[in-house]
């Protein structure tokens, strides 16, 4: 059986919320699977999580050009970390979840990371997340639930 | 004669957005400007007619990498005010969660910010291919600061356990003590660390400089003690504001602070701390020093990794010490009532000195607050040491000084987000 985490990313604030809320809401089953369930609030507390297990699925939102907020996205870190579409860092001291993917990536024996994104609302803040990324947040929890399931009995 | 101009118009592995100018005329520097264009966060604003104990909750927004020196240094303050005992243990308790965050802070620039400069690198990202088991070591150490913090503070940043009065929740005995292990394999491996350190070539600025940290009289200073310069300076929290003054300059949002009798800028941060406490290093801290080849006084701000070494080895050292002494604060919290007055309060955050200044009024309102981070006080003196170090590498390349020039920025590990809140760099040659 393969080892598995999940780690949700984001503040408790705005669209920023949607992969930790998403990971809350998957939570209990994602135990049950022996699944290792975590939240960071920066990509710099990823760093750490990258390390031990064989699979890690990292549940965040997304800024991507063209794509609609609410959108979900599903990609899997290559040799060099995530795609160049996605490292735009919003994080703290230059440390976001691409620079944390990408120099797991550079380590021998990285793990497989999967990133599976939120599209949120350009420049949207507030302390609720905006109607159509809520409206997003069981489907990301389905697609978060569906991929540990289908990995940890790979 | 030569005109050059070299910008650097994002400076990157440091906090925030901010950009260098420098126009040179030959090997004179016509002008230099670090300028702070991160926008103005104005924290300062929204406290004012918030409850006091609604600050520890506010404040450690300012920084998602030192929320703990936020908390700390208002927390105190209205203690202070509020003449507020904390039950016993509150005050190891605290020690213990600001050791979580020097460790966490410390490793993140030493490794992943500093180290591929001296290295080589251009990022943490390339030295990883090269130097895996070196970047290991660093997550490994960086995880069991973070878990100190998550443990205490009850998640691993904004931390939600510290109040005015103690802890809403203190850790059971067997919780804390399930973080030795790792804690003892991290401190086995910073002698090591040190060497290495020590063993980098790394570029020398000597010059003159005023350094200021807390000092105690009892030990290596986090949340208590008092104001202290390397130019035998001595004040209170009470006299920050006089001592020092801010400054506004055009090209930055975040403010400058220097002496207010003299006008000149000091620093704040681990090698201000370490010249000004040397009588508090802990046994592996001192061997540290000595492994990384620092003597003191050390007024050089490239030494400024190998002081975060040694602090870190520090903080490891007091999180055992603290942890094998551990009884749980019973109650964790004392009953807090508030009174009119202004607290003011400084802790030493992992880059440097953090001022709290609030004006309460009778019913705990908060009628007016300033905050002065470790960032906004180095920034003048962050100019200072490119203005002296510049001229003398003009002759390099422009990928090179660029370099160059971050490094010397680096050495002050700035939190522009915090100052305003840096690095581009735009060079003219004439």
């Amino acid at each position: 059986m393969r080892r598995v985490r999940v780690v949700g990313v984001g503040s408790a604030l705005g669209d920023d919320a949607a992969g930790v809320l998403a990971v809350r809401a998957a939570r209990a089953e994602l135990e049950r699977l022996g699944v290792d369930v975590r939240e960071v609030g920066a990509g710099a507390h990823l760093l750490d999580l990258l390390e031990g297990p064989d699979v890690v699925i990292v549940v965040d939102a997304v800024w991507v050009q063209g794509m609609e907020p609410g959108e979900i996205v599903r990609v899997e870190a290559g040799p060099h970390g995530l795609p160049a579409e996605l490292r735009t860092s919003l994080s703290s001291h230059g440390v976001g979840v691409s620079e944390a993917v990408a120099l797991a990536s550079a380590m021998p024996d990285p793990p497989r990371v999967i990133l599976l994104g939120v599209a949120l609302a350009e420049g949207r803040g507030g302390v609720r997340p905006s109607a159509r990324v809520l409206g997003s947040v069981p489907e990301l929890a389905a697609r978060v639930l569906a991929e540990a399931a289908a990995l940890s009995r790979g | 004669m030569t005109h050059r101009r070299v910008e650097v118009p994002v400076i990157a592995r440091v906090e925030g957005e901010g950009a260098l100018h420098i126009t040179a005329r030959d090997h004179e520097i016509v002008d230099l400007r670090l300028e702070i264009y991160e926008p103005p966060r104005f924290f300062e604003a929204f406290l004012r007619g918030r409850a006091y104990h609604e600050v520890p909750d506010i404040v450690p927004r300012i920084c998602g990498i030192c929320p703990v020196a936020y908390q700390m240094s208002a927390i105190h303050g209205f203690e202070e005010l509020f003449d507020v005992r904390v039950p016993e243990g509150v005050r190891e308790l605290r020690r213990l969660l600001y050791c979580g965050e020097w460790i966490e802070s410390h490793v993140l620039h030493v490794f992943l910010l500093a180290a591929p400069d001296f290295l080589g690198y251009h990022s943490a990202i390339e030295m990883a291919k090269d130097h895996p088991d070196l970047v290991r070591t660093a997550i490994a150490i960086k995880r069991v600061g973070n878990d100190v913090m998550e443990l205490i503070g009850g998640r691993e940043i904004h931390p939600v356990s510290p109040r005015v009065g103690g802890f809403s929740r203190a850790p059971r005995r067997r919780e804390l003590e399930a973080l030795l292990p790792r804690l003892e394999q991290a401190l086995e491996r910073m002698p090591g660390i040190a060497d290495l350190v020590g063993s980098l070539e790394r570029p020398s600025l000597p010059r003159r400089a005023e350094l200021v940290a807390m000092v105690h009289p009892e030990e290596y200073p986090m949340n208590e003690g008092t104001m202290a310069s390397t130019e035998g300076r001595r004040w209170t929290f009470a006299e920050y504001e006089t001592v020092t003054r801010e400054l506004h300059v055009e090209h930055s949002n975040a403010l400058h602070s220097v002496i207010a009798e003299t006008g000149t800028p000091y620093h704040t941060g681990p090698l201000a701390r370490l010249n000004l406490n040397a009588d508090h290093l802990t046994p592996v801290a001192r061997e540290c020093l000595r492994r990384a080849g620092l003597s003191l006084p050390d007024l050089d701000p490239f030494s400024s990794m190998a002081a975060r070494v040694v602090e870190t080895a520090l903080a490891i050292e007091e999180a055992i010490r603290l942890i094998r002494a551990y009884e749980p604060p019973d109650p964790p919290m004392a009953e807090v009532v508030p009174r009119a007055g202004r607290a003011t309060w400084a802790t030493e955050a992992p880059r440097g000195t953090l001022y709290h200044r609030y004006d309460v009024a009778e019913d705990g309102t908060i009628l007016e607050a300033k905050i002065v981070p470790p960032t906004s006080q180095n920034l003048r003196h962050m100019e200072e040491d490119l203005r002296t170090f510049v001229p003398g590498v003009l002759d390099r390349s422009d990928e090179e000084l660029t370099r160059l020039c971050e490094m010397v920025v680096r050495n002050y590990d700035p939190c522009i987000s915090c100052a305003t809140h840096f690095l581009r760099l735009d060079l003219r040659r004439l």
